[in-house]
């Protein structure tokens, strides 16, 4: 009903009185709804707006105040003004008592035209004061509600601005803690502190993940609110202990990702749970710190409440720890560039002083020509020109291999690789290196066997390698070699003397060398076999042999 | 009668040449490969003179001629020792350690034969 105009719905048995009403009350311009029982008065009343009922009294089945009860039970037409139709003889103020409202009248047949057209506008007018004041006051509601809301996100995002303020401190402070700092650990006590004076947290703590034995070891560097209550706890966390009882940090540590713990005195997990519950310790986190996908450190701080997870504090932790990171890895760039500088200097040394020996000997040859050689027997001048040869070689090797190397070091080693017989290769440069009298020499390499390399690379391993085993070893060389599956095994065997202890751990270093009498190598060999093993993808290590001497490992690609 | 001279050089061409160098200058030379020869041959051969790396794996110079200054029998041996270092420092400690004489590497063959003559 789209109409502005008011509806009015008329109640009565008697067809003739609701036509007597809708006559009545036709000048007023109402839209008129008549029902001729209660029943269907109710029905009317569930799909119309209705703002004013008129209800006969008496009527078979419900009657007047039958029907009205049944309105007033509705909370859509608990409102609506009635105006029961009643006989005249009757008295219906009892009846009416009932009724707390006073949108309840009456009004007594016969009635009169104007009183009921009177009652009937005062009630519609009624009415509409009443749907507009309610209008008026759901507006008033609705807008302070939407006033509260308003009060509400402003509140919200001031808080998040706050947030985002603190954060942006906190990855200042860190990040200039990062480049300024003249050591790591400055930077990291930093991170320690700002993240804990962040989130209240009264405990933070630096672990350094140490790959070489797998495990994490404090770094000494806390923030700790109260030095005293936390002792104990400290303390045993720096005496270090199994990886599996680190709660927070293992996990961290193993996942690259941020590890929360709500309450760790409930973790199994977590060796120190009795220490920090004693300290009245619950909530735990932990981020690792990362430097190109490793794990170099992990930070964990610790709370006194319980502290729900919050995912937020990847946001807060990511920042910092890739400011931290970029730090460790300029230290770790810094110190490498002061290795290789102290490494080459060491180098060129070496080689100066390598090269001293073959030009001492080719030097004192020539002075012994130009000076005494009337004095000189056949047999010493042969002597001399067998030195000239051997040294001036050596000279040569010493400087091709010092080129190979140089060569290496700046990355320029071409290879060509490409499957390469294995068995060829090794029994090529055996052919071109036989052994000293009395040697006994094998091989056990499968015929169809392939790796991946350089051929003409892989005979200068395997002559270092055999070339090596006759200087220093004795008796005996095995060369063998099997599949695995993933890849291919080499090992150079060869009885004698093992490479001494105190060689072992820099042998593949240059100008590491063993000692020997008639032929002392340039030192560079291994270093040169490891960096041709290392571009093929492979790797080589050496390992005393069981029964006596040395044994060289290849690990080479299949192809 | 002809002089006697130990030489002490660990590089077996370097040793050799030494010895041509002074055989050709008429000396009667004995040689030793390392430290540890050298202190046994010099007590067979009691030379007139002593030629000594001072570099040498095992028994280096430096203990060569420390062990023989502490002998009575030995310590008046003159000894000139070799190295690679070009110092003045190593020089002046092989003096402090009782050497007479110091030759750089690559060693001159008129240097050698001058420092010998001096001493012998």
């Amino acid at each position: 009903m789209n109409d502005d105009r008011a509806s009015v719905l008329l109640v009565d048995d008697r067809p003739n009185n609701l036509l007597a009403l809708d006559s009545i009350l036709q000048p007023l311009d109402l839209n008129i709804i008549k029902a001729a029982s209660g029943e269907e008065a109710l029905k009317i009343l569930l799909k119309h707006d209705i703002e004013v009922i008129l209800l006969d009294v008496q009527m078979p089945g419900l009657d007047g105040f039958q029907t009205a009860a049944e309105i007033k039970k509705r909370a859509k037409t608990r409102d609506i003004p009635i105006i029961f139709l009643t006989a005249i003889s009757r008295e219906p103020h009892q009846a009416l008592r009932g009724y707390s409202t006073g949108a309840v009248d009456y009004i007594s047949k016969p009635f009169d035209p104007w009183i009921l057209k009177a009652k009937v506008t005062l009630f519609i007018d009624l009415c509409r004061k009443n749907t507009l004041l309610k209008h008026q006051s759901d507006l008033l509601a609705s807008r302070l509600r939407k006033l509260e809301q308003e009060v509400t996100e402003r509140k919200l995002a001031e808080a998040a601005l706050r947030r985002k303020t603190a954060i942006v401190e906190l990855v200042k402070t860190v990040a200039v803690a990062a480049n300024e700092a003249s050591d790591i650990e400055g930077a990291m006590q930093t991170t320690v502190d700002a993240v804990c004076s962040y989130n209240g947290w009264p405990v933070g703590h630096v672990y350094l993940n140490d790959p070489s034995h797998g495990h994490l070891v404090s770094m000494g560097i806390w923030h700790l609110d109260d030095p005293e209550r936390y002792s104990s706890f400290k303390k045993l966390t720096e005496a270090g202990g199994k990886l599996e009882g680190l709660g927070p940090a293992g996990a961290a540590r193993a996942s690259g990702q941020l590890e929360w713990i709500t309450d760790v005195t409930q973790d199994p997990a977590f060796s120190r749970a009795q220490e920090a519950g004693a300290a009245g310790l619950r909530s735990g986190f932990a981020f690792p710190l990362l430097v190109e996908q490793e794990v170099v450190g992990v930070f964990e701080f610790f709370a006194q409440h319980h502290a729900a997870r919050d995912e937020s504090f990847q946001d807060v932790i990511a920042p910092l720890a890739t400011q931290l990171g970029h730090a460790v890895q300029r230290k770790r760039i810094e110190q490498e560039l002061r290795r290789l500088d102290v490494a080459k200097t060491e180098f060129i040394g070496n080689a100066a002083h390598e090269l001293r020996t073959p030009l001492s000997v080719l030097t004192g040859v020539t002075q012994i020509l130009v000076k005494q050689h009337r004095k000189l027997s056949v047999k010493e001048r042969d002597e001399m020109f067998a030195m000239m040869d051997r040294q001036s070689e050596r000279m040569r090797t010493l400087i091709n291999n010092l080129l190979d190397i140089t060569g290496m070091d700046f990355g320029r080693l071409k290879i060509d690789l490409r499957p390469v017989p294995l068995r060829e290769a090794v029994e090529s440069a055996l052919a071109a290196n036989p052994p000293p009298d009395g040697w006994d020499v094998g091989t056990d390499v499968p015929e169809d066997l392939k790796v991946i390399a350089d051929d003409a690379r892989l005979d200068q391993v395997f002559t270092n390698l055999i070339q090596n085993a006759f200087k220093y070893g004795s008796e005996k060389l095995r060369i063998e070699a099997r599949a695995t599956t993933k890849d291919v095994r080499v090992s150079v065997c060869n009885l004698g003397a093992p490479v001494p202890p105190e060689l072992v751990g820099g042998l593949f270093d240059p100008f590491t060398r063993g000692e020997h009498q008639a032929a002392r190598g340039s030192g560079l060999g291994l270093t040169i076999c490891k960096r041709i093993i290392e571009a093929f993808g492979g790797s080589i290590w050496y390992e005393p042999n069981e029964s006596g001497g040395s044994r060289f490992e290849i690990r080479l690609s299949k192809p | 009668m002809k002089k006697c001279v130990l030489v002490v050089e660990d590089e077996p061409d370097l040793r050799r040449l030494f010895g041509i160098m002074l055989s050709g200058a008429g000396y009667d030379v004995v040689d030793a490969p390392s430290g540890e020869r050298a202190i046994e041959i010099v007590k067979e051969s009691l030379p007139d003179a002593m030629l000594l790396d001072l570099r040498m794996p095992g028994v280096d110079g430096w203990e060569v001629l420390a062990r023989l200054k502490k002998e009575e029998l030995l310590e008046s041996i003159p000894v000139i020792v070799i190295s690679a270092h070009t110092g003045g420092d190593t020089a002046a400690a092989a003096e402090r350690s009782g050497a007479s004489d110091y030759l750089a590497k690559p060693v001159d063959r008129e240097q050698l034969l001058s420092a010998i003559a001096r001493v012998v």
